[in-house]
């Protein structure tokens, strides 16, 4: 029950995401789409190197760092 | 010279007071990375938190100024980053993951974005502007947003880990993503998928930032 629980908020965030990039292709008069938002908070290169980071970081957690048993 | 302290010029109000507009909007995404650096020592993934740790101290150096790099580096032509994508996608497939050779790669693809990033495009006088003025509604309502749903996506996975911390039966009832998702790299239809999309991802991000 916990586990389903877990991936439920985990499913939840993505459906999330998904309507949130959906209602900002709607209407971009209420809600900026996310490349106009990202190219704004990434002309700032605290939040661009922060970005590509964690962008950075996904490939090396996910390819070169094998998961703990 | 009292008069200049008691009295600065212009160009020195001015320069004060970017660079504590600067601060004020670098220090969050500082605190950022040095708190997922923090995060990452705490899991024990030393090699990570030092990572992060290194971008955070990069960025508080480049505050004070220290820092100088070439701001010319542009953008290869799409055809170019094309062709790199596909090698990378076919190496990063075909090859073990885990391997010493998907680490290089990895690596050599994060050292490789760096001049690439770091340049500021609206340090450009023309772009100058960009920083100062305020957002519009729809993109202060964008960022609120996804800022919220960032932080909970990052609040679940922390909970996730902590509660799963104890023993591996706590962690099968509370799975972090990470747990959830690597597993589908081993296969061979997902692994590809999984490769394209965190390289389109970072072209994609290479490439925000650079209209003002």
């Amino acid at each position: 029950m916990s586990r389903a629980i877990t991936i439920a908020g985990f499913c939840a965030c993505g459906v999330l995401g998904v309507l949130l990039l959906l209602d900002s292709r709607r209407s971009p008069q209420r809600t900026a789409p996310v490349d106009k938002l990202l190219d704004r908070v990434m002309a700032s290169r605290a939040a661009r190197i922060t970005i590509l980071m964690f962008w950075w970081w996904l490939g090396w957690h996910f390819l070169v760092t094998p998961l703990t048993p | 010279m009292q008069m200049t302290n008691e009295n600065p010029g212009p160009d020195a109000r001015v320069t004060t007071a970017r660079i504590r507009a600067r601060t004020v909007r670098d220090a969050p995404w500082i605190c950022i990375l040095a708190l997922t650096s923090g995060f990452q020592f705490f899991r024990g993934a030393q090699a990570d938190g030092m990572v992060f740790a290194a971008a955070a101290a990069a960025l508080a150096l480049d505050l004070t100024g220290a820092l100088r790099f070439a701001r010319t580096a542009r953008l290869p032509p799409r055809v170019v980053a094309f062709s790199v994508g596909v090698v990378i996608v076919a190496l990063l497939t075909l090859l073990p993951r885990y391997s010493f050779a998907d680490g290089v790669i990895v690596v050599g693809i994060g050292l490789s974005v760096i001049p690439f990033a770091w340049p500021n495009p609206v340090d450009a006088p023309a772009a100058a502007p960009a920083v100062a003025d305020a957002p519009s509604r729809a993109i202060r309502r964008a960022a609120i947003l996804w800022s919220i749903l960032a932080v909970a996506l990052c609040m679940w996975e922390l909970g996730s880990f902590l509660l799963g911390m104890p023993s591996p039966s706590a962690e099968y009832a509370h799975p972090p993503l990470s747990d959830l998702i690597g597993p589908l790299l081993d296969d061979p239809f997902w692994r590809p998928v999984g490769v394209t999309l965190w390289v389109l991802g970072g072209a994609a991000l290479l490439r925000r930032g650079r209209r003002p």
